[in-house]
């Protein structure tokens, strides 16, 4: 083979690599503000901010791969961690989630628009707000200091003053249990 | 221009004359008295201004008790106002030497720029996780613009990515670790049964330790005076109160408790005793046991004995609380035979092993049976913020958010000593490993760290090995004189603000708080400061800090974000100086946990279990010798009960919250000379001690331990326990001789006798109240105090 065929090679296998890598490497469900995207017409939800794998790009969709755990008594529900207590994604027929143990994975066809590989921008507006809603009389803690259990706790005693709405909370709880001790990501530098 | 006390009295006198004969003056009709709506952490008042002086301060409405805020107008024309910037001399010239002399030597007066550019130069040369923002709690005043803590976090998140942040505070440190495992919720800030629920319902109301008319006098917002109608139904309610605590307090007093002098920080092994006595006679609410708590089974052994071989009977917990076998049987029997309510205090877990001081009263509850229900149960806050009132539930005007702190090492309260002493030093913090970090810059604003640390004498050490020490704030405190860079910050009745929802559980108010009178000083608004320093590292900083609005543009925009924007106006709100939500009938019917005793599985509580955690699997994992998976009696470093160290240290030393002061503030005022002995904090002190150590009534006393010595004026009294005595936190420190390490203290701050030595390895919280302590007849030369004077200082 001639060098420069060689050279072609090289770079197409490099090109191949690096689009796999990007298809594996970990994707985010952003919607804006939202605490929840409803894929109507697959009776699939799927929770702002959560981790996924992308599997293909198909023209303004995407086809991802949640994974998580499953609660027994809960087939329709997918969550990130043992205890349950951050949800990835809720469906309306139990055959979607494919489950092994006590692990569950879903694929669903995301929008574009609502993936994004950033994850500070997948919670961004879910950080604003516990850093504007929570800072005002104290500083905020270090989120990764407390687990989901305490900062349930915490939260709740304090909401009361913070006076958040119920969406707000929502959305302020799920960056609190993403980011904790035993969550599954941790706050950028 | 300064106005000493003499002529503030003189002012005063005056001011009553002008209000009285207002109609007669010929000076009200050139220059009329304005009345200026305005409100602190003391309540809401009118300031009375003549010719651009204060001439009398009003409470706004019906308010009994108005006297600390009259003293707003003493402290503002203090001389010991910081009246231009200042940076200590040797600081200023660089010398090698110059961390030895803080508080030492005198300081130099320089301009603004001068010092906001020093201070600016010294923040952007020292790493971000090297500063240490020491502007702790919201207790400098209620106002939301100039609210330091919100500030200086917003500063520091802005201009350098974030600081050093302190963990829990000097309060409440050790409960709210322990609490929200135990009960699901922090409990100590949280919304009390209503007044409503207990009036009618509870039959025994227990304060341990509890002291609801001292404390109710001041709030983290602005002070309300609506408990006080409160204490007078309760007196006549037919409610039996009962105070568990080493002194007899007003409220005791108030209500004709009968009081059990407990040896101090025995309480939980009375607890215990009362629980042992409760199971062995079957008495205890076992349905309550079982269908709403968790662990009872891995307690019981402990409280049997069977697990250490020592049952904790009544018998065992009199020669530990020197409370009688029988009275602790009886009380069980009468908690359990009736609606009790156990209000307990914060000073119970401001002590060594104070994780277990509440825990315990939750156990017992439980054990009663009444969490829940109304009237009954415990409330850890009754004693705060107007504790038992009902909430408007209305939202309040808005704040600066702080943003996000990128600086992941923070300091527990209580460990500061031990972080500037011995940086990188590892320790043990509720199940992991804290590295403290090190500090290399410390910046305080409206607060007084030699007010609320323990063990003074190793806080200066402490504080001597810092690069920098910048202090904000309007008076020399204390920590100001210690500083390198000394900002004078305006008081409240020198700028505009708006305050909090008031009072902290009604919420049912909104204050303007009005500027009153010009500055006359070189001081600036709090905001305005750190805006300027903000400025210092750039435009897009200073847009940022800002949002690009004045300080009367931020207080528009958080009324904007109250309710009460929806229907009055803001030049209105601002005209009449205040607006009431009213408080809807419903919220007068709230019992705390109340939705869980009703269905504990639709309503569980946020623990592991969803119920109470009488063990805590999580908190037993930690492996802690002094801190384990249920209540646990430890026996305190110094107490009572040590035969050998009482050998050198007889005495008991409690540090309970001021009667007349906010913490320190207010020391620098007349109203402290209504209680000073000889210029010195009063002790009290049962006749009986007195007699031992030949000590009178109005007597300067020393005070002293293994780390340092005070002086005190005696007060010699019957409402406190023989071998313990108190001395009330917030005294201005000041030593006799600046120039020797460890001199005596000389206004009677008893933080220079308490140790540093945290609750525990878990929570590391402040134990304040475990210090033992000795004292003899003050003799000799006695120096003047001089808490309250200016430093020396220069001008170039």
């Amino acid at each position: 083979m001639e060098k420069g065929a060689k050279m072609r090679l090289l770079i197409k296998f490099i090109v191949v690599c690096i689009f796999a890598i990007g298809l594996q490497a970990k994707s985010y469900i952003y919607i804006e503000g939202e605490i929840k995207l409803p894929l109507k017409k697959q009776n699939v939800t799927v929770y702002g901010g959560v981790p996924v794998e992308v599997i293909s790009k198909n023209g303004n969709f995407v086809n991802i791969k949640i994974s998580g755990y499953v609660d027994k008594k809960d087939r329709l529900s997918l969550y990130a961690t043992k205890n349950h207590k951050l949800l990835l994604t809720t469906v309306k027929n139990p055959k979607f989630i494919k489950i092994s143990g006590d692990k569950g994975v879903l694929e669903a066809k995301v929008p574009k628009k609502n993936i994004t590989d950033d994850m500070d921008e997948a919670w961004e507006a879910n950080s604003d707000l516990f850093y504007d809603k929570c800072t005002k009389c104290h500083h905020a803690k270090i989120v990764e200091s407390h687990s989901m259990q305490t900062w349930g706790v915490l939260f709740s005693s304090m909401q009361p003053k913070a006076r958040t709405t119920k969406k707000q909370s929502a959305l302020i709880l799920r960056f609190l249990r993403a980011f904790a001790k035993d969550g599954i990501l941790r706050e950028s530098d | 221009m300064s106005i000493t006390r003499r002529r503030f009295l003189q002012g005063s006198v005056a001011a009553t004359a002008v209000l009285s004969t207002s109609t007669m003056s010929a000076s009200e009709l050139f220059s009329p008295v304005k009345k200026i709506p305005s409100a602190s952490h003391f309540g809401a008042f009118y300031a009375y201004v003549q010719d651009g002086k204060i001439k009398d301060i009003q409470p706004q409405g019906k308010d009994s008790r108005p006297g600390m805020m009259k003293a707003l107008v003493d402290r503002n024309y203090s001389n010991s106002r910081i009246k231009y910037p200042y940076i200590r001399k040797s600081f200023l010239e660089g010398k090698p030497n110059n961390k030895a002399l803080r508080g030492k030597e005198e300081f130099v007066r320089v301009s603004w720029e001068k010092a906001l550019k020093l201070v600016a130069k010294k923040l952007k040369d020292t790493p971000r996780d090297s500063i240490y923002n020491g502007t702790t709690d919201g207790w400098a005043h209620p106002g939301l613009v100039n609210y330091c803590p919100t500030l200086a976090g917003r500063f520091f998140n802005t201009v350098k990515g974030g600081s050093v942040n302190l963990d829990g505070d000097w309060s409440t440190g050790a409960a709210l670790r322990t609490n929200p495992d135990v009960v699901g919720d922090i409990e100590v800030y949280s919304l009390q049964t209503a007044h409503e629920q207990i009036l009618p319902n509870t039959q025994v109301y227990v304060m341990w330790g509890a002291d609801l008319f001292k404390n109710n006098k001041i709030d983290f917002a602005v002070a309300n005076r609506k408990n006080d109608e409160y204490f007078l139904k309760y007196k006549n309610s037919g409610i039996k109160f009962i105070s568990i605590d080493p002194i007899k307090t007003e409220t005791a007093k108030m209500f004709d408790a009968e009081c059990i002098y407990i040896r101090p920080n025995t309480d939980v092994a009375m607890m215990l005793g009362m629980m042992n006595y409760l199971y062995a006679t079957k008495k205890y609410d076992k349905g309550f046991i079982e269908k709403y708590t968790d662990g009872f089974d891995k307690f019981l052994p402990y409280l049997l004995g069977k697990s250490d071989g020592t049952p904790k009977t009544p018998e065992w917990a009199e020669k530990i609380t020197e409370v009688p076998a029988s009275k602790i049987k009886e009380l069980a029997d009468l908690f359990v035979s009736h609606r009790t309510l156990i209000a307990g205090n914060w000073a119970g877990q401001r002590a060594q092993h104070g994780e277990q001081f509440q825990w315990g009263i939750i156990t017992l509850a439980s054990m009663i049976g009444q969490v829940g229900l109304p009237g009954g149960g415990f409330g850890f806050s009754l004693h705060y913020g107007g504790g038992g009132q009902a909430s408007a539930g209305k939202d309040g005007p808005g704040g600066f958010s702080q943003g996000r702190n990128r600086v992941k090492a923070i300091i527990p309260a209580s460990r500061i000593n031990e972080t500037l002493l011995d940086p990188g030093k590892v320790i043990n913090f509720m199940g992991e490993k804290l590295k403290l970090p090190h500090i290399k810059l410390m910046y305080v604003a409206g607060a007084n760290t030699i007010g609320h640390q323990q063990d003074i004498n190793e806080l200066i050490k402490g504080f001597r090995k810092l690069d920098t020490l910048v202090v904000q704030d309007p008076w020399w405190t204390p920590t100001a004189k210690m500083a390198d860079i000394v900002l004078p910050a305006t008081t409240i009745l020198e700028r505009d603000d708006i305050s909090l929802l008031s009072g902290s559980y009604s919420g049912d108010r909104i204050f303007a708080m009005r500027k009153v009178v010009d500055t006359e000083f070189e001081a600036k608004d709090d905001y305005e400061i750190f805006s300027l320093l903000a400025k210092e590292f750039g435009s897009k900083q200073y847009k940022k800090f800002t949002e690009g609005k004045t300080a009367m543009e931020h207080i528009k925009a958080f009324y904007g974000q109250s309710d009460a924007a929806k229907t009055t106006s803001f030049d209105k709100f601002w005209k009449d100086g205040s607006i009431t939500y009213e408080i809807p009938k419903e919220a007068y019917k709230y019992v705390r946990q109340g939705d869980f005793r009703k269905n504990p599985i639709k309503n569980p509580l946020k623990t592991e279990s969803g119920k109470i955690q009488i063990f805590c699997k999580k908190f037993a994992d930690f492996g802690y010798d002094d801190f384990k998976g249920h209540v646990t009696w430890f026996e305190p470093s110094e107490w009572l009960g040590d035969k050998e160290l009482t050998k050198k240290y007889p005495l008991h030393l409690l540090s309970p919250h001021a009667t007349y002061r906010k913490h320190s503030q207010l020391d620098n005022t007349w109203i402290a000379q209504l209680y000073k002995i000889k210029g010195r904090e009063p002790m009290r002190i049962n006749p009986k001690d007195a007699k031992k150590y030949g000590i009178a009534n109005g007597d300067l006393v020393e005070a002293y331990n293994s780390r340092g010595k005070i002086l005190v004026g005696a007060v010699v009294t019957k409402d406190i326990r023989e071998g313990v005595v108190a001395i009330e936190e917030g005294a201005w420190y000041s030593p006799e001789d600046p120039m020797h390490e460890g001199s005596r203290g000389n206004s009677g701050q008893p933080n220079v006798l308490t140790s540093s030595r945290p609750t525990s390895q878990a929570s590391q919280s402040c134990a304040a109240n475990t210090v033992l302590i000795a004292i003899k007849k003050a003799e000799g030369e006695i120096v003047p105090n001089q808490a309250h004077l200016m430093p020396k200082v220069t001008k170039i």
